[in-house]
């Protein structure tokens, strides 16, 4: 009798399968998170050595790279797990005025494909793309569409992100800040 | 016909080009590891195609983005249509030398 | 009233502001005309740009531009704007460019502006278009001081160097330190608030007292690591001739309390002993300057090691371009650490930064409102305080740090340029008719400064 989803040509198992549905429910479960405030529970899903980077994109020539990432470069965003941590304090302390009173705010996915695998570092890239709708107060409503790169790490504990890349459709930020999280 | 040192070997990096000082001036390019000279004037826009932006033995002129081939001199987009002369190169004791019409000498050869 | 004199103050002693400054589209406009026409403004950081030909697109005002450098090493300025139909001839944020071409119908221009080639000119024009006359208007003044670039359309104003007058004295404690001079981390930040880009200009020239409030929040996140150093209870206010004005505190050992390791902390401490040596203790190990505003729009965080510039978009918004300004021979672990510590505090992501564009947004909304704009604000925090003796080598007036001298002194300012109209504002330019270049038609002040 041949299996239900049997083994393709194009390599689809139903192991993929299952992997592509354990992360697509980690994302929306994220997304959740972050949709009810729950800052302590989201910086849970990272690991310890974790770097979180948003670049500044450019608007160039074709000759020129979009984007200039070094050491001695600029980015939008480029924390480590202690300062994530910061920035959730700030906002748990209820005096971050830019977030007081909380915005209405939810995290869109779609696009969540499993790509690479490092087997040496036990961790697999996940890709997505990602819409967030922050409203606030009266007439306040950003959105921020981008592209997440992640590094997913199967932990004891379940899978954890050690990297996320996360590639804003913005070059000037058009938002007055961005206090949400990607 | 004349040859005229245009440049010392290794003094011009890929993707460079330097102008030989004749009449009408001749651009020398180093594209694809090898040695292109045409002449300088773009056939569209009056410019220098020595400030074009060189790749792959092609150069794109700067003001309209005119596309030439640096083997041939051949106008490969609008708006050129006129090709480029080309002219003739050879590199010889660690000097590069172009090959010039008597007419074009502006000054004594280095 | 006051506002049709051009003064930004409600009342006589000059304690009370109009608020309507913040929101009014004529004041906005004149603004743009006698504000920012007759200043010198930020442009960019020399690292900026390593060949000829580098170039990097910014604003003058409300005036786009293009900064290029030249092949003898000085830069040119240019208006971003073709002198056919108007079109951006540069939609690029930077760059290496030998020319500037409009896509629009291909009018050719060199990187100084000089008008190079016009397509089908002897079919379109014959020899009836002067290029002399029709180049990309340039900006007639440009001058660098250690590192930063400047540029002016005023042609009567002082040079930068005088113009800037004492702020130069501490502006050195960032760009001068160690005689080896500044260069930015690679990148600008930029981003769009909400309200009026003198709320960020004045805050920057003299508001420290906003500080434990508006940022009550990062500054509990941060305390961890802030080893309980904290700034003394006893600080400054400098205004400066020219509405420029910086506050700051007694030098306390800021780099302990930042999260920094103990590379980059003991790094900075040495430097900051060489500096003494070389520019005084007073500026370097005796001070540190924290906030501060050269008029009119460009502003500095020393100890967060950035400058930025405020850019008027309408009366209501503004667009702030943010740079990391660093060391240029500190190593790279140290150059990083500071880095990221403007970026994590500052730019639109920053701690500290969000909260500000908070209280930006929301100062001056509702100043539609019949009554709300009928209401002055206070600006007469430290009026009749007496000067502060405490800081004996400081150039300028120095007041204790909670105190509004400096804002009055950047009203005051304001106020003056603000009351005398742009030649320029009243009659629509006339050019140059086509059929007759050599004709004497007057043209606007900024066509007058096209390169020959």
């Amino acid at each position: 009798m041949t299996a239900l989803l049997p083994e393709t040509a194009s390599g689809i198992t139903v192991e993929r399968l299952l992997l592509q549905y354990e992360v697509e429910q980690f994302l929306y479960h994220e997304a959740d998170l972050l949709g009810r405030h729950d800052y302590d529970a989201w910086l849970a899903l990272f690991t310890d050595d974790l770097r979180y980077y948003m670049p500044i994109r450019r608007n160039h020539s074709s000759r020129d790279p979009e984007t200039v990432e070094h050491d001695d470069a600029l980015a939008l965003i480029d924390d480590d797990k202690p300062f994530l941590a910061e920035r959730i304090a700030k906002i748990a302390t209820g005096k971050a005025w830019a977030d007081d009173p909380l915005p209405r705010v939810r995290h869109l996915l779609t696009n969540v494909v499993i790509g690479e695998e490092d087997a040496k570092a036990g961790e697999f890239t996940v890709t997505s793309y990602l819409l967030i709708v922050r409203n606030r107060l009266e007439d306040e409503q950003d959105s921020f569409v981008c592209g997440r790169t992640d590094r997913f790490r199967r932990t004891p504990d379940g899978l954890r992100i050690s990297r996320r890349r996360i590639v804003l459709d913005q070059s000037v930020i058009l938002s007055k800040n961005m206090s949400v999280m990607f | 016909m004349p040859w005229i040192r245009a440049c010392a070997g290794g003094e011009l990096e890929e993707g460079d080009a330097v102008v030989v000082p004749s009449e009408p001036p001749v651009a020398l390019f180093h594209s694809d590891g090898e040695y292109h000279a045409t002449a300088d004037t773009c056939t569209h826009g009056q410019f220098s195609l020595a400030d074009g932006f060189v790749e792959e033995a092609v150069v794109e002129c700067a003001l309209h983005s005119a596309k030439f081939c640096l083997r041939t001199g051949k106008a490969l987009t609008l708006p050129a249509t006129e090709p480029l002369r080309t002219f003739p190169v050879r590199v010889e004791d660690g000097e590069v030398y172009v090959e010039i019409d008597d007419a074009m000498i502006k000054e004594p050869v280095s | 009233m006051s506002l049709q004199r051009g003064r930004a103050f409600a009342d006589d002693a000059e304690t009370l502001i109009d608020r309507s400054i913040f929101s009014d589209p004529v004041l906005h406009r004149q603004e743009l005309a006698r504000v920012f026409a007759r200043s010198w403004l930020f442009l960019a950081h020399e690292s900026q740009f390593t060949k000829p030909g580098d170039f990097f697109t910014t604003y003058m005002g409300a005036d786009p531009v293009i900064v290029t450098r030249q092949r003898d090493g000085s830069y040119k300025v240019v208006l971003n704007s073709c002198r056919h139909r108007g079109m951006r001839v540069c939609r690029y944020d930077s760059g290496n460019a030998k020319a500037f071409t409009c896509p629009y119908h291909g009018w050719s221009y060199g990187t100084d502006g000089a008008l190079l080639s016009v397509p089908e000119e002897e079919a379109a024009y014959g020899d009836g278009l002067d290029h002399s006359a029709w180049g990309l208007a340039a900006v007639p003044r440009v001058e660098t001081y250690k590192g930063l670039v400047f540029g002016t359309w005023d042609t009567e104003i002082p040079p930068l160097t005088e113009y800037l007058g004492d702020f130069t004295y501490y502006l050195d404690a960032l760009v001068d330190l160690d005689g080896e001079g500044t260069t930015a981390a690679a990148g600008v930040h930029r981003w769009r608030m909400r309200g009026n880009w003198k709320l960020g200009a004045e805050q920057f020239a003299g508001d420290m007292y906003h500080a434990y409030s508006t940022h009550l929040s990062a500054l509990i996140a941060e305390a961890p690591h802030s080893k309980g150093i904290r700034p003394p209870e006893e600080g400054f206010q400098v205004g400066l001739p020219g509405g420029h004005g910086l506050g700051g505190y007694p030098g306390y050992p800021y780099w302990h309390a930042q999260g920094f390791s103990a590379e980059v902390e003991d790094w900075i401490g040495n430097m900051l002993e060489r500096a003494a040596e070389r520019l005084g203790p007073a500026r370097t190990t005796g001070a540190v300057f924290i906030h501060g505003t050269a008029f009119p729009n460009l502003s500095l965080l020393w100890n967060r090691w950035t400058l930025r510039v405020w850019h008027p978009k309408g009366p209501d918004a503004m667009e702030v371009h943010s740079w990391s300004i660093l060391p240029k021979n500190a190593p790279p672990a140290v150059r990083r650490a500071l880095l990221l510590d403007y970026q994590r505090h500052f730019s639109a992501s920053g701690t500290w930064e969000q909260d500000d564009a908070e209280q930006w947004n929301y100062s001056t909304s509702g100043s539609d409102g019949f009554v709300t704009a009928s209401l002055p604000l206070h600006y007469g925090m430290g009026v009749g305080r007496g000067p502060n003796k405490d800081f004996p080598e400081f150039p300028g007036t120095v007041d204790t740090v909670y105190s509004e001298i400096n804002q009055r002194h950047f009203y005051r300012r304001w106020s003056e340029l603000m009351a005398v109209p742009h030649p320029a504002e009243k009659a629509a330019p006339e050019t140059p008719a086509a059929q007759s270049p050599t004709s004497e038609t007057p043209v606007t002040e900024s066509a007058k400064a096209v390169i020959a």
